[in-house]
């Protein structure tokens, strides 16, 4: 092992692929995470296990990160995910008029599909509403939003890596104009605490820019929360999409005994301060039942919000205009040494983001360590409390 | 509905680590009839201290990772509303697990043994058995339902007496492997419970069936193993030793020990059927040393035993046996329950066979006790 400390700021699922990344690459890593593991966006998300389909059309290169990803995922953490893949329904002629365009955004990117009769896709979904007119199946899959870090947190901790939850940082440790450590608070027994550190990597999701506001640089972040809905009852074992332009209310994965309907899409300032509007409970089931009639029906087992942590200028207006890859930030590139950022991507993505941004610390670290994490099979999540 | 707002007070636990105790701070929080306790925490963290710290990730009960007591009983705070808990809300961390700070938990323990069933993640999908599966897909599959978020082991009385107790949620898993291998050994598993910390140790309280958020019904799982042992096909020889759970617990493990056999607070019909049978048993053995302390007035002759039994005609001694016939019959009729319960006969009714049993059990009171009145004053 180097003799290089590096301490990551948050740990979701960013932080969780980077620290095994790094622990793999041979340095000492240190997690921060001011409250549990997973406990920001990284928990809440939908649940899903990217083809990359949805963004094919609009979104080329966040949907060819994640097919790639998608099936690295499935080599890299076995039964982890429950793989029934996902249809894409047409329920409308309007629907159907998109199909050709997103056949082409598929068949560019990279993400296989097959084409099914309406009579073919009932058979295997008989939930699905009568009206549809076509299905497209995609390896779509079901993944625990909190299980698969974990995979990613046991193994980093079996290669040395050490993870401090409960700890919150409020401030930079300083040498010259470079950042050379973290400061803050263990509130687990009320005490500060300091770490010091080669290089900090600032992976807080929708807090990033609050992070980075410590170093003094900005970074263009733009919180963008969904409102989920999870009803009682899988109505499908595969994961439902509306085949149209992404949209509010269009995806159902089924997860465990549950079945999640999401999501809506708007911008705020505070990712600690989410609503969950009564219109968008309302609105994921009127549109979850336009694909899964019977979902109007079911009864719900939660509704919450998330904050994605997009990457965008401050002007964005709901979130869907913005791209789902993701960006590193080098800040010595504003003049601020030692400390790194990487924001945007998704839970699918989680590797590809950690791999980029371990590729950049490695080097500014001067260290030549290759990437292994495409190959290194995870532990299981229960590791990671041993 | 969002506008009917009231004002909680939630009384929270706190404990950091080298506190002499943990204390109560109480914090007042506004909610609506969506409000979660989850909610609420997070909004206390966020206004009131930012040093509350609380174990959430999902926010939907599929992670597991919220367990609390709510007024002593355990639930998950994502899907606990607060609205209707009343006025003062009491907020505690799981019990029989180490305390980290707070409301957070050490889940290490738990794990440790938990894991040892080695029930893998995904099962096969027993929902919507209408569906194909597609093209290239071999087996629909599904996330097992179990959680493993704790609340089984923090309800279970036995847990909180036996530290080596395999608990709920790891015998839960362990009749799941027996149930669907996916390349397990079942008989290795059933040699894992097949021991004294084992499946032999509940005392079907069902408790862990009370509390568990997604009905994985660990209860009826322990009650299914101790069938298996008894009827199915006889098990192979015992491997070592492959399982070691925790001997002790640290200090700061939550663990009220024999406390927590006679507290049923916010518990489930079959936690008051486990005090009762072991309020009882203690008043049995109570009685039987009495009794023979007096058959040794026989020895003394016939007068001292005509003044006792012109004692035994008093109203209060009436009254005494009529709570003894009470412990005799609830102990027997319990004990016909636990015999059958425990080697899964109607277990997954083990309620309406408490209640039925309770039936018997007033009618045959109300007999005895007239018959023993007659008996006394014809």
């Amino acid at each position: 092992m180097s003799a290089y400390h590096v301490v990551i700021i948050g740990g979701g699922a960013t932080g969780a692929a980077l620290a095994h990344d790094l622990a793999l690459r041979g340095v000492q890593v240190t997690v921060v995470e001011r409250g549990e593991v997973t406990s920001g966006t990284t928990g809440r998300h939908h649940g899903l296990l990217h083809s990359g389909a949805r963004y094919a059309v609009k979104d080329p290169e966040s949907a060819r990160e994640c097919i790639e990803e998608n099936f690295i995922l499935r080599r890299i953490a076995p039964g982890s995910f429950e793989l029934n893949d996902g249809l894409f329904v047409a329920i409308t002629d309007e629907d159907l008029a998109y199909y050709d365009e997103f056949m082409e955004g598929c068949a560019a990117t990279g993400i296989p599909t097959r084409t099914l009769s309406r009579d073919e896709a009932l058979r295997l979904e008989p939930n699905l509403n009568p009206d549809l007119k076509l299905a497209v199946q995609v390896p779509d899959g079901t993944m625990d939003a909190m299980r698969l870090p974990l995979r990613f947190l046991a193994t980093a901790k079996k290669n040395g890596a050490r993870v401090l939850t409960y700890h919150q940082v409020t401030d930079l440790v300083w040498r010259g104009r470079t950042v050379a450590g973290v400061r803050g608070r263990d509130h687990t027994r009320n005490r500060d605490f300091t770490l010091t550190a080669d290089l900090v990597v600032n992976a807080a999701g929708p807090w990033a820019e609050h992070i980075a506001r410590l170093a003094g640089v900005d970074v263009p972040v733009v919180p963008s929360p969904g409102v989920l809905v999870a009803v009682y009852g899988r109505w499908t074992n595969m994961v439902i999409n509306r085949l149209h332009r992404a949209g509010d209310g269009d995806i159902v994965v089924p997860q465990r005994t549950l079945s999640v309907i999401g999501t809506s899409s708007w911008v705020v300032d505070d990712p600690d301060h989410l609503d969950v509007p009564e219109e968008h409970i309302r609105l994921m089931y009127e549109k979850g039942a336009e694909m899964i009639p019977a979902l109007a029906q079911a009864r719900m087992r939660a509704a919450w919000a998330a904050a994605r942590p997009l990457v965008g200028s401050r002007g964005a207006q709901s979130g869907r205009e913005l791209s789902r890859t993701f960006k590193v930030f080098d800040h010595a590139d504003e003049g601020v040494e030692g400390f790194v950022t990487i924001v945007g991507g998704k839970a699918t993505t989680a590797r590809a983001m950690a791999e980029v941004t371990a590729d950049l610390v490695v080097r500014k670290l001067g260290l030549d360590a290759v990437c292994r994490t495409r190959e290194v099979v995870l532990l299981p999540h229960t590791a990671y409390y041993a | 509905m969002s506008h009917t707002t009231r004002t909680v007070h939630l009384r929270v636990f706190r404990y950091k680590a080298g506190d002499a105790a943990p204390h109560y701070d109480t914090f007042a929080v506004t909610v609506t009839p969506r409000t979660t306790l989850l909610e609420a925490l997070q909004a206390i963290r966020r206004e009131h201290d930012p040093s509350l710290t609380l174990r959430h990730s999902c926010h939907h009960a599929s992670c597991g990772t919220c367990g609390m007591r709510v007024n002593g009983q355990e639930v998950l705070a994502c899907v606990t509303p607060l609205h209707d808990l009343g006025d003062l809300v009491t907020v505690e961390p799981l019990q029989n697990a180490p305390l980290i700070s707070d409301l957070v938990v050490d889940m290490a323990p738990f794990y440790a043994t938990f894991a040892q069933a080695g029930m893998p993640l995904v099962r096969a999908s027993d929902n919507e058995a209408g569906s194909q599966p597609a093209a290239g897909i071999e087996t629909l599959t599904r996330f097992e339902s179990c959680l493993e978020c704790g609340l089984c082991v923090s309800a279970c009385p036995v847990v909180a007496t036996d530290p080596r107790y395999l608990g709920p949620a790891a015998m839960a898993a362990a009749w799941r492997v027996v149930q669907e291998p996916r390349g397990a050994d079942p008989a290795q598993v059933l040699a894992w419970v097949d021991q004294e910390h084992g499946c032999w140790r509940c005392h079907l309280a069902f408790e862990c069936s009370s509390v568990c958020p997604n009905d994985v019904q660990p209860g009826q799982a322990i009650a299914a193993l101790r069938q298996r042992l008894v009827l199915g096909e006889p098990a192979p020889p015992r491997p070592a030793a492959r399982v070691e759970a925790p001997s002790a617990l640290p200090p700061t493990a939550q663990r009220r020990g024999l406390a927590a056999w006679f507290d049923p607070r916010g518990r489930d019909v079959g936690y008051w059927a486990f005090v009762f049978h072991r309020l009882t048993g203690l008043g049995l053995v109570l009685y039987l040393a009495l009794h023979l302390w007096v058959l040794r007035l026989l020895a003394r002759g016939p007068q001292a035993w005509d003044a006792f039994l012109a004692l035994a005609r008093s109203p209060l001694f009436l009254a005494l046996d009529v709570l003894l016939l009470f412990g005799v019959l609830f102990h027997g009729l319990n004990g016909v329950r636990v015999a059958l319960v425990g080697l899964g006969v109607a277990a997954g009714r083990h309620k309406s066979l408490f209640w039925a049993l309770m039936g018997l059990l007033i009618v045959a009171l109300l007999v005895g006790a007239w018959g023993l009145v007659a008996a006394v004053h014809p």
